[in-house]
């Protein structure tokens, strides 16, 4: 009997489960997937010339294997154990409605692939569904979350610079990372043209400047390689591998134990109260029950909600913690794929190292108040850099020597804005279990029926315009634009299956991520967002994972759960 | 600080370390895309005879190595058999033999018999003509050029490379002797 159970060792779990460990719990840490050793199993070493097949992934095992996962851009042949193979792991769309999701199956989940761009939500995020009336109320705002936000950013190590934003609070930062000349003089323009714009430095989970916490973890200061998605051996980026799982490891109160997929939460049906859960080793498929008092679940956004769906027993036919019917629904991702690149004039000047990161754009749409004719608003992830070789080589005709002679040289600064936009939620997107297919497991394979909305939409248009009136702003002359949006879920910021909320009626967890219907069942994932906001969410997470460990914990003592 | 860039140059060395002695899972694919399979060659003796042609014609020998010296060929070779699939392959084929034929009805001669000169000056007029607007031949130019590139001495004597840049420096001096950086994620 442990204390707690951590189910997924991602992201969130990898938080959550270093919170209970530092609080003193037990804690049994499940992961489905395989064990990946830090710095031992990661290909950060190898150089360009000895990438298999030049980086690229035959295309025959990418039409076979990967045919949902080569969409995301960080699918190579460094990175390819990471990545779950869609034929082993199928699930259902409606025709004509694709969703991409994106996933990881290993210890760390995607924390070892992810952007590392992190940013706070703000009041304006945690209100939004107050204001316009679109999904229901968050039942904590901006201050509930502080603290934790605080205690997260301190302890990952996040790159930034303080801008006084209402809407994308300050925190607690390393040394940001500087601007190229181009960037600088791109942010001039556009503040000079839209003073309601902002062009900051982008927040990420690096260590600029390692404090003693860190370096104790083993971890190191950035070398700007941009090689991240591969694992990174000096630990210079948070991952569960790099930084959570570590600190939990060392309070000598963590079992990890990975190649263990967790089929359901176990309920005893007189209390009603969770007692463990059921796996199926992932080898042997055969099926093992663990206890514990307290249960946090962390296995992703759908991970999540179908744990939760396949829970279903003869007092809870929907699944558990379901009696509101939200279990599944509001699923959400963000407006994504408007892009435009352009060239512009700058500075006689280069860079040097490669920078993890890049420009970042606040939203700046209805943030006092509603005053456009769409809801919500966007935000922009972009940089300048001068054009690479690959860029140089292909922009217009050459061959031999003069070929040779153009690609030697930097190329000219090129501008790129990517939008990143508030899709609303809709219980109509949703997450149910297949009726028959199961899985090689015999776990129920789900259904992911999400499509934008009239407003999403919205957004991927006015996005698409502002983008290149800010790079006409710069000077630029816009030389690639898409306003094509993609398919949800390849924003993967994919959230909202178990949404938090005051009333039991329509929500499934309360505000400790506690759920309304199980008090000894936490949901700290993505799964718990009540609303997406623009902003990369892992951080919200990483803060709602270490809020719910505290509240637990303290239940736990106080003997209320 | 101190302790920080020592902390550094301990991890270096354990990178370098773990380069040396760990066996990695994809090593035997990096050997596999490298040397392909013995027996059957990847492409035959007339369609190695035209890459090579075309690959030398496109990144020459100058006072750094060109495409021939850096096994340009024997790397198309390689994916086309390891990476591309067969429609791809094809593709790539027929847009060689698309230049071959050309140069037979334009020069005269198959590309592989035309003297280099002649075919740097007919390979010029085909690429202007071709490049961006015949996406088999974009794809087929950007692969060999990629190859060249991604090469230890494309990357590190044509260009600059730095596995471990150890710093970003945001604004450096842009001079007419400047190389660009090489590798992936330059932008
Ligand atoms: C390429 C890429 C770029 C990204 N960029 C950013 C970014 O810049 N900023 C940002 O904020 N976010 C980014 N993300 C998203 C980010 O990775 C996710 O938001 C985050 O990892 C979610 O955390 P999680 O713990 O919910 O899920 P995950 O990190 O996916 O972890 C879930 C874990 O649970 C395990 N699991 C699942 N089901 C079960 C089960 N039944 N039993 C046991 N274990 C299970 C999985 O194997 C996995 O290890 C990016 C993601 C990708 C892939
Ligand atoms: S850029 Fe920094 S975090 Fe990324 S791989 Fe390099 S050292 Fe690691």
């Amino acid at each position: 009997m442990f204390d707690a159970i951590v189910i997924g060792s991602g992201m969130s779990g990898g938080i959550a489960a270093k919170e209970l460990c530092e609080r003193g719990l037990k804690t049994l840490v499940l992961e489905r997937g395989r064990k990946i050793e830090h710095g031992a199993d990661y290909n950060d070493w190898m150089q360009p010339w000895e990438l298999p097949t030049a980086g690229q992934v035959p295309e025959d095992v990418l039409e076979k294997d990967y045919p949902i996962q080569r969409q995301c851009y960080a699918v190579n042949t460094a990175t390819q154990q990471y990545w779950v193979k869609d034929s082993q792991h199928p699930y259902e769309t409606p025709e004509g409605k694709p969703f991409s999701w994106i996933r990881g199956y290993h210890l760390g989940g995607r924390s070892i692939m992810w952007g590392r761009q992190t940013y706070r939500l703000s009041e304006m995020d945690l209100s939004s569904n107050a204001r316009d009336g679109h999904g229901i109320d968050w039942p904590i705002r901006y201050n509930d979350l502080a603290p934790w936000y605080d205690k997260v950013e301190t302890f990952i190590g996040v790159s930034g610079a303080n801008e006084g934003l209402p809407q994308l609070p300050d925190g607690k930062f390393l040394p940001v990372m500087p601007m190229t000349d181009g960037e600088k003089l791109f942010k001039a323009a556009v503040e000079k043209n839209f003073p309601d714009r902002k062009v900051i430095q982008g927040r990420c989970a690096h260590l600029t400047e390692p404090q003693p916490h860190h370096i104790e973890l083993g971890r190191n200061p950035c070398q700007y390689r941009s090689l991240c998605e591969r694992g990174c051996s000096f630990g210079a980026y948070h991952s569960s591998l790099s930084s959570s799982l570590p600190a939990a490891q060392r309070t000598g109160n963590m079992t990890l134990v990975t190649d263990a997929i967790v089929h359901s939460i176990v309920t005893d049906p007189k209390t009603g109260k969770a007692t463990g859960v059921r796996i199926i080793d992932r080898l042997t498929k055969q099926a093992r029950t663990y206890e514990a008092k307290v249960i946090f679940l962390c296995a992703s956004t759908i991970g999540s909600a179908q744990v939760l769906l396949n829970s279903r027993n003869d007092a809870n036919p929907r699944g558990l913690a379901n009696s509101s019917d939200q279990v599944g629904r509001n699923l959400m991702d963000h407006v994504y794929g408007p892009t435009v690149m352009g060239v512009m004039d700058g500075p006689d000047t280069y860079h040097r190292g490669r920078r993890p990161n890049g420009l970042y754009i606040p939203r700046y749409r209805n943030v006092e108040s509603q005053n456009e004719s769409y809801l919500r608003g966007y935000g922009f992830q972009g940089g300048v850099m001068r054009q690479g070789w690959r860029g140089v080589a292909g922009s217009e005709p050459g061959v031999g020597k003069e070929l040779k002679e153009r690609t030697r040289h930097p190329g000219p600064w090129v501008a790129r804005l990517s939008g990143f936009g508030e899709m609303l939620p809709n219980p109509e997107n949703r997450v149910t279990l297949h009726a028959s297919k199961v899985d090689e497991w015999g776990i129920p394979q789900l259904h992911i029926h999400c499509e934008h909305g009239e407003n999403d939409k919205a957004l991927g248009r006015v996005m698409l315009e502002d983008a290149k009136a800010m790079l006409k702003a710069a000077g630029a002359t816009i030389t690639y634009e898409t306003g094509r949006l993609h398919p949800p879920g390849l924003g993967i910021h994919e959230m909202g299956t178990a949404r938090m909320g005051a009333d039991p009626k329509t929500s499934v967890l309360n505000k400790y991520n506690q759920a309304h219907d199980v008090p000894n069942l936490f949901i700290t994932d993505g799964a718990a967002m009540v609303s997406s906001g623009c902003q990369n969410p892992s951080l919200t997470y990483m803060a709602m994972s270490a809020r719910a460990a505290y509240h637990a914990s303290e239940f736990l003592k106080a003997g209320t759960i | 600080m101190k302790m920080i860039e020592m902390d550094r140059r301990r991890m270096l060395e354990s990178v370098a370390a773990l380069i040396g002695a760990a066996a990695l899972p994809l090593d035997a694919m990096a050997a596999a895309a490298k040397a392909p399979a013995k027996g059957k060659p990847a492409l035959d003796a007339p369609t190695m005879a035209l890459v090579s042609a075309v690959a030398d014609t496109l990144v020459p020998r100058t006072d750094t190595p060109g495409a021939l010296q850096v096994g340009v060929p024997a790397r198309f070779a390689g994916l086309l058999q390891n990476w591309a699939n067969a429609e791809h392959k094809a593709q790539f084929l027929a847009a060689l033999a698309a230049i071959d034929t050309a140069a037979k009805t334009e020069a005269g001669k198959p590309f592989t018999l035309l003297p280099a000169s002649q075919r740097e000056a007919f390979l010029r007029t085909y690429d202007k003509a071709h490049l961006k607007v015949d996406a088999a031949y974009t794809k087929l130019k950007d692969l060999l050029v990629m190859l060249y590139y991604f090469s230890e001495p494309g990357a590190t004597v044509e260009l600059r490379y730095e596995h471990v840049p150890g710093a970003w420096e945001a604004s450096i001096p842009l001079t007419p002797q400047t190389r660009a950086w090489a590798g992936a994620n330059v932008g």
